[in-house]
């Protein structure tokens, strides 16, 4: 579905969606075992070949919705996979908050912002707290737009 | 009398618009009306369980007809094609790695201080270790000291560790979770979690005393652990000689990838 082009707030919207979701993919594609590891991590009660298979395919599907929602094609298709990665990534870090799991998030590859791996502020953004709301702010960011995407226009309306 | 109010699933198609959508809401409909037969307005009634029933069966086989549903599916087929070809072709990939792993590794004990032997005599089920080197010291009572010589930097690449580790001048370190220690790790390497290390530490001290050179990685040039280990067990554990090696395991597999592919797959 073709949306203005005109830079609005549900434009930008999208387009962060659409960034973090091309970073978090670059990263998880430069090194597929890491990540492998890292969902492994989260001690999530999933067998282990379920679990090789997510983190093969994941990257994949976080790169092809990002550049959908960056081209603006497909979009509602592109929000659905994404509110569903959000709404399971923010369960999955939820837990491991909760749980207290000594774990990085992994999520993102914070050497593209300059921070050096060890650093404090590199251990905020990488905190399991931090990733889980961030997680949940872009769930609803996705959903919100979603919502939108599917109302009917006014005039369409019965 | 008093309409019935249910929630449902509604499916409408705009007019010259191929494009399902759906709305969730509460219908309205008087016992006994007639539902909506508006051809581009599908809503049904709930006057029964059973009539609800054959609505949401409706609703479902229309949604799994609907573009969006299909879209959402080609994306999916779409990723787990490229995942599996990339995993395929990639050294780094989850298949590549287990492969690369797939080493026999022999389990000896890791060198001891005659201070630390008899606690290492006995079987730990919690420290995993599969040095396949050995160091030999000059006897003596005072603490075994690395072999004197070149200093090693302080950062080392896998080429570098290599060496070392065959030499049997170094301990090597994996500061990654168990699973992952379970999932892959370098041949030799010993498993010192970091998220655990506080608790693992006396154990870890029992075998490995602190004079001990140690190099510690983690997963890749993006993980922070080794670096984070590297300055709890030179400061608040008193290691005299604790180096890093940033690329980690991402770097040992390509490492034999690149072996492999330089020698056929012979061993």
């Amino acid at each position: 579905m073709k949306t203005s082009t005109r830079l609005t707030w549900k434009v930008a919207l999208r387009w962060i969606i659409g960034v973090v979701l091309v970073w978090a993919a670059l990263g998880k594609l430069a090194d597929p075992h890491e990540f492998h590891t890292s969902l492994l991590a989260y001690r999530l009660p999933l067998p282990g070949a379920f679990t090789a298979g997510v983190a093969i395919v994941l990257p994949w599907l976080e790169l092809l919705c990002g550049l959908l929602l960056l081209a603006d094609h497909r979009t509602p298709a592109a929000l659905t996979w994404a509110l569903m990665l959000f709404g399971v990534f923010t369960v999955c870090t939820g837990q491991a908050w909760l749980r207290g799991l000594p774990i990085a998030c992994g999520c993102l590859d914070l050497r593209l912002l300059g921070l050096r791996p060890g650093s404090g502020v590199d251990a905020f953004f990488e905190s399991v707290a931090f990733a889980c709301l961030r997680a949940a702010a872009l769930a609803g960011a996705a959903g919100f737009l979603l919502v939108h995407a599917l109302k009917p226009p006014v005039a369409a309306r019965p | 009398m008093a309409p019935l109010r249910a929630p449902c699933v509604s499916l409408r198609r705009r007019p010259n618009f191929s494009e399902w959508r759906f709305r969730a809401m509460s219908f309205g409909m008087a016992r006994g009306a007639a539902p909506s037969t508006d051809a581009t307005y599908f809503t049904v009634s709930h006057r029964d369980a059973r009539q609800c029933s054959a609505t949401g069966a409706a609703a479902m086989k229309a949604a799994l007809h609907s573009p969006i549903l299909r879209e959402a599916a080609g994306i999916l087929i779409a990723a787990v094609c490229l995942g599996f070809a990339y995993d395929a072709v990639s050294p780094l990939g989850v298949r590549a790695s287990a492969r690369a792993t797939a080493v026999p590794a022999v389990a000896v004990a890791l060198p001891q201080t005659p201070a630390a032997a008899p606690e290492a005599a006995t079987p730990d089920a919690g420290l995993q270790n599969e040095t396949i080197t050995a160091v030999i010291y000059p006897t003596g009572p005072g603490p075994a000291q690395a072999p004197a010589g070149e200093r090693l930097p302080v950062v080392m690449s896998w080429a570098e560790v290599q060496g070392a580790l065959a030499r049997g001048e170094i301990v090597l370190v994996d500061g990654r979770d168990p699973h992952a220690f379970e999932a892959g790790h370098i041949p030799g390497a010993v498993s010192l979690p970091f998220g655990m290390i506080k608790e693992r530490i006396g154990e870890f001290r029992a075998k490995v005393p602190p004079t001990q050179p140690l190099v510690i990685y983690c997963a890749s040039i993006r993980c922070a652990i080794a670096h984070k280990a590297a300055v709890l067990l030179s400061g608040e554990f008193g290691y005299a000689d604790v180096r890093e090696m940033p690329g980690g395991y991402a770097e040992w597999t390509l490492a034999q990838s690149r072996e492999t592919a330089t020698t056929g797959g012979r061993p």
